[in-house]
């Protein structure tokens, strides 16, 4: 198959769950002798380039003060224009579509003839809808819809009437695996989220950090993740988790907290490997590939109790969840799970378990079943032909 | 790892100055492994980045180069030609894995600055000067022991100064603590240097000024910097003003070598 992955981010400039979604996904695919191209954006000139045996186009953005501030949108529809002729010219079987890729997949499915997966990458309200019978991405149009866990899944069955594969995020668990040993005495509590995404949960993180701090001095926070969407975050730094000290009150608990930033993709199963705990305090989080990827490192996970982390963290020998729908007390709530989770840390037999649980979204389990969801929607292709 | 196949499209012509090295500095850029947001920065960074990196290419390399605290394109870049660069790393500071590994002292400036610096070609300090707390005839006397020092700091005729000595404003910020930042390290002026007053700090270090220019040190905007159509005008304006009366310009670049002049 020729299988084509169109979508605006990609490493090095995107390193969030989608952009590792697509990279893990297309490298299987090609591991498997599927000729796989991604073509993605770039802030730079655009360039081709290789990323092991995927192909990757990296086309222009619209990017211009005036853009962002009037209509961002517009960035969107730029990359959509550039992509699709990038599609036209190099035609492939099959395309993986995550949520926002293009907005007018239908119309591409019609003029140059290309089926199309809707791998749904967000929830509930944020799950696009039919505006334009052609300009819209609303998964009801495509050959085939997939959603990143099961209650997604169903949710999108219940809402849209139509039939939804799940499709995880796949993990490496040859690259994430436990790689380097955790010292008890000064507990790592990882956070490798956007820091400049309020979604993603940094600065209820730091809030709960003082009472992590005065109930476990020897604890160090470790802040791990990008600095936001260059266009979309407007905030300054100082206004985010990677400049949030004045929410943290001790100047020993400012002094237990590591400013790591975001590290190469190569660094983060040491870093995970280490941690005592990792923890994604996030709402409206779709999946939260850190998780799965952490605990494929055998390292105890906090999330939510809600959405995408509510399921990946079903078993209490594996990490703790924290009703972050209920806004009482909620950096308590998450100091007393993150406690709790560096205690599951010290017990000889969670980095088992964390990562046999993990085994679940490994990637060959789900690169085979992207293989085959692809080879379906190819099928429905030539039976309508 | 990603690697590099071919350029779709040609690059696209430059503004700045020296285009020999804005090209190279453009095409590291490019090609630089950081998220998006920190190449926009970048990117701001980049006409000082090239006037450093002119004056560097002035020398015959390869050079032993210590770069206090400096960015991350500036260091690629060196390392790029070949210099076998050391890093005195001004925290709070956003550098890769790769500077880590060349990081040979960390601390705040004053702690990095406070002891000689290790036998060197040469010493880059982008905006140090007027950072240090210490009088910077004596930071200049401390590291220029052996090698050339490029020097770029802020001068009193720039026009944001200009402009805040119109509006009866006094001419530095309140000092703060360093905030995080994805350009360059945040390194609050203590004090402004005058473009005049840099041959006698030199010559009181035991330094001879071997050249200096007027550099305009950033972009006039960021491409990802929402504005609205007045600010981006006035930004746009304030450039070029910056560009047609050289005195306004932001910064000095000098180069500085051991020695007393004849």
């Amino acid at each position: 198959m020729k299988v084509v992955f169109p979508y605006p981010g990609y490493w090095p400039y995107l390193r969030r769950g989608v952009e590792r979604c697509i990279h893990d996904l297309a490298g299987h695919l090609a591991s498997r002798g599927h000729q796989v191209h991604v073509v993605a954006s770039t802030p730079g000139r655009s360039r081709t380039a290789w990323d092991g045996d995927v192909k990757v186009t990296y086309v222009g953005q619209l990017s211009h003060p005036l853009v962002f501030g009037y209509a961002p949108y517009l960035r969107i529809f730029a990359f959509a224009a550039a992509a699709s002729r990038v599609l036209a010219s190099e035609r492939a079987d099959v395309a993986h579509l995550a949520t926002y890729s293009i907005p007018w997949a239908p119309l591409l499915r019609r003029f140059i003839d290309l089926p199309y997966l809707s791998h749904l990458t967000v929830r509930g309200e944020r799950i696009p809808k039919e505006r334009f019978s052609f300009v819209t991405d609303d998964p009801r149009r495509a050959d085939l819809a997939a959603a990143l866990t099961e209650g997604a899944a169903r949710e999108v069955e219940a809402q849209l009437g139509i039939d939804c594969e799940v499709l995880p995020p796949p993990v490496n668990l040859v690259q994430f695996r436990p790689v380097g040993r955790r010292d008890p005495r000064r507990p790592e509590v990882l956070f490798p989220a956007d820091l400049a995404d309020p979604l993603k949960g940094g600065l209820l993180l730091l809030e709960a950090w003082n009472e992590v701090h005065r109930r476990c001095p020897e604890a160090v926070l470790v802040l791990a993740g990008p600095y936001g969407l260059a266009g979309w975050d407007q905030q300054p730094l100082e206004m985010t988790a990677a400049g949030g000290g004045d929410l943290v009150g001790s100047d020993s608990a400012k002094a237990a907290i590591e400013f790591r930033g975001v590290g190469e993709p190569g660094s983060l199963p040491a870093w995970y490997s280490r941690a005592a705990v990792t923890v994604l305090p996030s709402v409206g989080e779709a999946f939260g590939m850190v998780l799965t990827e952490s605990l494929a490192c055998g390292t105890p996970v906090v999330g939510s109790a809600g959405e995408g982390p509510g399921e990946i963290i079903g078993d209490r020998g594996v990490g703790r969840t924290v009703d972050l729908g209920d806004r009482g007390d909620r950096a308590g709530r998450l100091a007393t799970a993150i406690l709790e989770a560096i205690e599951l840390s010290r017990q000889p037999a969670t980095r088992a378990r964390c990562r046999e649980w993990a085994s679940q979204w490994g990637l060959d389990v789900v690169g085979s079943k992207e293989e085959r969801l692809l080879e379906q929607v190819l099928s429905s292709r030539r039976g309508r032909g | 790892m990603i690697a590099v196949e071919a350029r779709a499209e040609p690059p696209a012509g430059l503004v700045e100055p020296g285009p020999g090295s804005g090209e190279l500095v453009r095409c590291t850029l490019d090609l630089l492994e950081v998220t998006d947001r920190v190449y926009h920065e970048l990117r701001r960074t980049v006409p000082l980045v090239t006037a450093l990196v002119e004056e560097v290419r002035r020398l015959p390399g390869p050079l032993r180069v210590v770069a206090i605290a400096p960015n991350e394109l500036l260091l690629k870049v060196l390392a790029g030609l070949g210099h076998r660069v050391e890093v005195w790393r001004v925290d709070p500071a956003v550098l890769g894995e790769e500077a880590a590994a060349l990081t040979t002292r960390r601390g705040s400036l004053d702690q990095v600055l406070a002891e000689a610096p290790p036998p060197a070609d040469l010493l880059l300090l982008p905006y140090v000067l007027e950072a240090a707390a210490e009088e910077p005839a004596r930071v200049l006397r401390r590291l220029g022991v052996d090698g050339r020092l490029v020097v770029a700091c802020r001068h009193s005729g720039a026009l944001i100064y200009r402009r805040r000595a119109i509006a009866g404003r006094p001419l530095l910020d309140p000092p703060a603590p360093p905030r995080i930042s994805l350009g360059w390290p945040d390194l609050p002026p203590r004090r402004v240097i005058a473009r005049g007053d840099l041959a006698a700090l030199a010559a009181e270090a035991g330094l001879v000024l071997e050249r200096q220019r007027l550099v305009i040190d950033r972009t006039a905007t960021s491409a990802v910097q929402a504005m609205s159509l007045s600010a981006y005008l006035g930004a746009r304006l304030k450039h070029l003003a910056k560009h047609l009366v050289p005195p306004w310009r932001d910064c000095i670049v000098a180069t500085l070598t051991p020695g007393r002049p004849a």
